[in-house]
């Protein structure tokens, strides 16, 4: 049985038209590279991660997913200025961008560490030495997070609660039933909160 | 500001909200395939959305780095006494099923996950909710300061509405409230139950109540509404608070 093609038509027989519709940027042409590129970068950047290093913040689902999302995003900022033969250039350029990404990937898992847990650090002379190791942008960013775990201690102690519980994975009706409050007053609670981190954030480091 | 100001002020953050939760979904790994899809096109498409993703991811992440305020779940309360044994039968049932996949002769391949959470039970648009059959069937119409009393939808017969490009759906009934004052929203929610968890109804407009007497108001709405055929919760919450006080269901039908 043939598969279901949802742009009707073969891009690797009709190239020159597909690429044509991508430059418009065409939803069907575009949903169809992108579920494609995801069908075969993120199982091939599973089988290159190695152990994600001790300690590291997100999960090797939640890790892979950022490097698909981060490969994706300079995928397309190089695909307006690219020119490109064929289709296997297209995945081409976006296995190669994955393995940069995926490198870089691992870079800020280790660089969390020193950013995120900076408290853990007491010796001054280990964190002057962890600190040479960060670059000017790592700097910035981990004053970026310090300002940010501030506004976060800064919310009333049972939004802090909800938003920490609810960001390690737990359910809203859970954590209401733990904090013995209504899962209504519980979801509220969370989106207000939430909605503050937000409005800090965008404003203060800008779009 | 006038009323139209205020219908598009209205549209516009609800568009807003209902981005914020698909970001955070998306960031828990809880959009279905579909939704996953249709979300990478949307980031290849929208250079603001990468940034406000980022900045979320940013938020979560932090979030997760610091420990908990209240130091966990607490002994003592029943609830929590449940909870710990929910989790010990859990456990038990968890061990019992790893002794038994582990002296099974051929293993399954194990496969990396490429989608996102996976949900063995995801709804359809028409399956009903189990979390919403029975929220709205909790005694929400009768509190010790309150009552509302929904005549129409009406609970014993669910009411179908056929599809069009706007349907109209009305709403009768009666409250009693002796509360302080309060500002009352008709809520419609698809089956879907992280969207009530997340405040992302696919409607949401405000009931006017009209006063009979004392502490009785009617309630006497038709909203306009543009809803997929599916089946659709909606809920009577109070605005400050987002307190369900009454609620029920009705079907869109082609």
């Amino acid at each position: 049985m043939e598969k279901f093609n949802p742009i009707g038509y073969n891009p690797e027989e009709r190239f020159d038209f597909f690429l044509s519709q991508l430059r418009e940027k065409r939803p069907g042409e575009w949903r169809w590279l992108l579920d494609m590129l995801r069908k075969r970068v993120t199982p091939w950047l599973f089988k290159k991660d190695g152990n994600l290093p001790a300690g590291a913040i997100a999960s090797v689902d939640e890790f892979i997913e950022e490097v698909f999302a981060n490969s994706l995003y300079q995928f397309c900022e190089l695909f307006e200025t690219g020119t490109f033969a064929n289709l296997g250039e297209i995945r081409g350029l976006m296995f190669r961008i994955g393995e940069l990404k995926l490198k870089e990937g691992y870079h800020k898992v280790r660089r969390d560490g020193l950013i995120y847990f900076k408290d853990d650090i007491r010796n001054n002379e280990d964190l002057t030495a962890q600190q040479d190791k960060l670059t000017l942008l790592d700097l910035r960013t981990q004053d970026a997070i310090l300002e940010l775990r501030e506004q976060i201690v800064k919310l009333e102690k049972e939004d802090q609660e909800i938003l920490i519980r609810y960001s390690k994975g737990e359910e809203l009706s859970s954590i209401a039933i733990n904090l013995g409050i209504t899962a209504a007053a519980c979801r509220k609670k969370k989106q207000r909160a939430l909605e503050k981190l937000r409005e800090f954030v965008l404003d203060g480091f800008g779009k | 500001m006038n009323a139209k100001t205020k219908d598009i002020i209205s549209i516009i953050l609800k568009i807003e909200n209902m981005q914020t939760n698909i970001i955070e979904r998306y960031l828990r790994q809880e959009l279905s395939n579909e939704e996953l899809q249709d979300f990478t096109f949307q980031l290849a498409m929208d250079k603001e959305l990468r940034n406000e993703v980022e900045a979320n991811r940013m938020i979560f992440k932090t979030l997760k780095t610091m420990p908990p305020v209240g130091g966990g779940l607490t002994t003592g309360s029943k609830s929590n006494r449940l909870l710990w044994l929910g989790a010990i039968v859990i456990l038990l049932v968890g061990s019992v099923f790893v002794y038994q996949q582990m002296t099974k002769q051929n293993q399954a391949p194990v496969v990396p996950l490429i989608d996102q959470k996976e949900t063995t039970k995801q709804p359809i648009a028409f399956a009903p909710n189990e979390s919403y059959e029975q929220l709205i069937l909790a005694d929400l119409h009768r509190g010790t300061e309150y009552t509302l009393k929904i005549d129409f939808p009406e609970r014993e017969n669910t009411l179908e509405i056929q599809h069009a490009a706007s349907i109209q759906i009305p709403l009768k009934g009666n409250l009693q409230w002796n509360l302080p004052a309060a500002e009352f929203q008709f809520s419609i929610y698809s089956n879907k139950w992280e969207d009530y968890e997340n405040e992302s109804s696919v409607f949401q407009e405000e009931i006017k109540l009209k006063l009979q007497s004392e502490n009785d108001f009617v309630i006497d709405e038709i909203f306009s509404a543009q809803l997929q055929p599916g089946i659709y919760y909606f809920l009577i919450e109070t605005v400050e608070d987002g307190e369900p006080r009454g609620g029920g269901k009705f079907l869109v039908v082609d």
